[in-house]
């Protein structure tokens, strides 16, 4: 299991609950993984930070989207939804981040394709631990399309 | 027409009929007998009588001819034959019309006057000359001129004769008549009574349309009707005699009974829509209610859980960036708040999956409760082999349900036998048997009914009803945990299988300890209805492997799906 240290993971992270967004910053820095998170706090933003649009036209294509399904403007369905039907998009991983694990189930039964589901936990500990699974799978193990 | 009693109507009907026939036979008798009467008379009397009294006159006239020729050949015998001949035939004439004119005293008399006359002739004429002529003297010239004047005698018994045989005539002539009259008053009578015969059929027939057929056409036309439908249509029978009045009234009678019947029947039929209306507006707002609850299960599994992970999570975050920051009691605050938190979140996880059962959607298989049972046991090896328990069962069928949700019927109904256990070391026994129809609860016959029998500290009776209630708890978390939520969901795992759970609450035995709950479950279909499962036991192998953990409600794992 190695880095890559040449290059650092750019992850965006939809999230619009700050607290989550600051346990999100937290858990990385202990697990110490090299990268860059990209906060976007709704739908709408994250569409156009993926597309390079506005204000994000500057910003990185992202190696994985750890995305939150209750946004506001465009919720999280919408955005995976609009994510996997576009070509130049749909090679990046999603990771939907869900509440419960009923959630998950339900989620489950849309078909909305996302490359994972995880439950935020409760116990921090376990949230480093999930953190690590995802960098893990998708970030080091997985050869990123596209690089 | 006044109405009465048939009976009476038809007795007075045949009363008059009869009188009328009789009158019609009377009339009948008398014109016969009149007509007898003018035949005998026609026939018997008066004309024998005519043709005797001719007899008697060709008798007379023989006898003065014979007379006249005796004389003439000079008294020899032999010429007075005729005359001889004339007198027999007048006495037998004589007879003859005597008994004809028997019972008529005027012509009688006249007879006997021309007897006496013709005595008279034969005395005076006819006697003496045959007396002289037979004499030696012979017939003299005064001789036959005696006779010559004995003539005007003779003449008097031919008027005589003559003046009898004229009311004769008339009679017979008379008897003739009253044959014709007889005949005609016949003719008349015979028709009369044939008219009179008719008159009385078709009275009689109109009688009968008019007081039997005609009602009772009309009341069966009546009924003909009610039963066509019309219901409300009341039968009666106007102008008709008491007895089909009377049975017009009853039909009327059972036609209004009917009518209540209906009504009755209406009744409860609307009283049965109503309260199935009301079914239905229940199982409406059951539906409302339970879609509600469905929203608040998914709201408490989502919302709740936020602000609780936040709590946990930044607890910890404080916990692990100011270690050493904080004294002992700052950190078992944090300690407290963190476990709080898990807690509560142990609780809304809880109160989830016991919404959630039967509700996935899944559809029922059939489940072999062997593997079942296997299952449910690698998830308490762990606990198993802690506390050296024996779980021991016997051979399970087959029957039709949710796997996972069974796993977890046995998997808490065992956990429970392990948990609530004595000195002892723990020992669980699930049983089975086929209920038979005779046995007490008929719902239950034909099921499969388990047991799960321990040897642990037991359940007073008197919390019987406590236990399934959700989050109820009969000890302080100190001794042991849980949320209370494992009978509560074993309850309605089975429920939701068409069984039923409950608490034996009798004992084996007055030193006996431990818990038995018992369940039934339906017998699958494809399976074949055998008499039952032999009660051979056998004791589960309880060893496990290192792999196999027990399962916490708060378990994540990432979960790829490709």
């Amino acid at each position: 299991m190695t880095l890559q240290p040449e290059r650092q993971v750019e992850i965006l992270l939809v999230e619009d609950d700050p607290g989550d967004v600051l346990m999100t910053r937290e858990a990385f820095d202990d697990y110490k993984v090299r990268n860059q998170l990209h906060v976007v706090s709704d739908g709408a933003d994250a569409m156009a930070f993926l597309r390079q649009e506005g204000e994000h036209a500057d910003k990185p294509r992202p190696d994985l989207v750890l995305l939150d399904l209750n946004l506001p403007r465009m919720d999280g369905r919408e955005v995976l939804e609009a994510i996997k039907s576009d070509p130049e998009l749909s090679s990046i991983p999603v990771v939907v981040l869900t509440t419960s694990e009923a959630e998950d189930d339900v989620l489950r039964s849309y078909s909305l394709h996302a490359n994972a589901y995880v439950t935020k936990p409760v116990d921090f500990e376990r949230f480093i631990e999930v953190v690590r699974q995802i960098d893990d799978f998708f970030v080091t193990v997985v050869r990123l399309p596209g690089r | 027409m006044a109405v009465g009693g048939l009976r009476r109507r038809l007795a007075l009907l045949f009363a008059v009929a009869g009188v009328v026939a009789a009158l019609l036979a009377a009339l009948t008798v008398g014109a016969l007998v009149q007509l007898e009467r003018a035949t005998t008379d026609r026939v018997e009397v008066f004309g024998p009588a005519l043709l005797s009294t001719e007899t008697l006159f060709r008798a007379y006239s023989d006898q003065e001819t014979g007379l006249r020729g005796f004389l003439l050949a000079d008294g020899r015998e032999e010429f007075l034959e005729p005359y001889e001949i004339g007198r027999a035939s007048e006495r037998e004439a004589v007879a003859d019309t005597a008994r004809l004119l028997e019972g008529e005293p005027g012509l009688l008399a006249q007879l006997a006057q021309v007897q006496a006359t013709a005595r008279e002739w034969h005395r005076q004429v006819a006697t003496p000359a045959i007396r002289e002529a037979r004499s030696a003297d012979g017939v003299s010239r005064d001789t036959i001129a005696d006779v010559e004047q004995g003539k005007e005698l003779f003449d008097a018994i031919r008027e005589e004769l003559t003046a009898l045989q004229e009311p004769v005539l008339a009679r017979r002539d008379g008897a003739n008549d009253d044959l014709d009259d007889a005949q005609r008053q016949l003719q008349v009578v015979l028709t009369a009574a044939l008219v009179g015969l008719l008159i009385i059929a078709a009275g009689t027939w109109q009688a009968l349309r008019r007081w039997v057929t005609d009602p009772l056409a009309r009341l069966g036309a009546a009924a003909d009707r009610v039963e066509a439908g019309e219901l409300s249509r009341k039968i009666e029978v106007e102008d008709a005699p008491a007895e089909i009045a009377t049975l017009a009234a009853q039909v009327e009678g059972m036609r209004i009974r009917i009518l209540q019947e209906f009504a009755l029947a209406e009744q409860s039929r609307q009283e049965a829509l109503r309260a199935r209306e009301l079914i239905e507006e229940q199982a409406e707002d059951l539906r409302r209610s339970n879609a509600e609850l469905e929203q608040f299960a998914y709201v408490a599994s989502h919302d709740l859980q936020e602000p609780l992970r936040k709590v946990a999570s930044f607890c910890q975050l404080i916990e692990r960036r100011y270690k050493g920051q904080l004294d002992e009691r700052g950190e078992q605050y944090i300690e407290f708040a963190v476990d709080g938190a898990k807690r509560m979140q142990q609780l809304i996880n809880d109160l989830l999956a016991f919404s959630r059962v039967g509700r996935s959607g899944t559809d029922l298989e059939l489940v072999d409760l062997e593997q079942v049972l296997a299952q449910a046991l690698r998830q308490l090896a762990a606990r198993v082999e802690e506390s050296d328990a024996e779980v021991t069962h016997d051979p399970l069928p087959t029957v039709r349900g949710d796997s996972s949700l069974l796993v977890q019927l046995l998997q808490n109904l065992v956990g429970n036998g392990l948990k609530f256990r004595s000195e002892q070391a723990p020992r669980v026994h699930i049983g089975v048997r086929r209920v038979a129809g005779a046995e007490g609860d008929a719902a239950d016959a034909g099921m499969w009914e388990f047991t799960c029998s321990d040897n642990g500290i037991g359940i007073d009776p008197q919390y019987e009803d406590k236990i399934f209630v959700i989050f109820q708890r009969l000890h302080g978390r100190d001794s042991y945990g849980g949320t209370g939520i494992g009978l509560a969901m074993c309850k309605k795992i089975v429920e939701h299988h068409g069984g039923r759970l409950w608490l034996d609450a009798e004992r084996p035995g007055p030193e006996a300890t431990g818990a038995t709950f018992r369940w039934t479950l339906p017998v699958a279909d494809e399976e074949p209805a055998g008499p039952g499962t032999p009660p051979t036991s056998r004791t589960d192998d309880t060893t496990t492997t290192e792999d196999e953990t027990e399962r916490t409600a708060d378990d994540a794992a990432a979960r790829a799906t490709g």
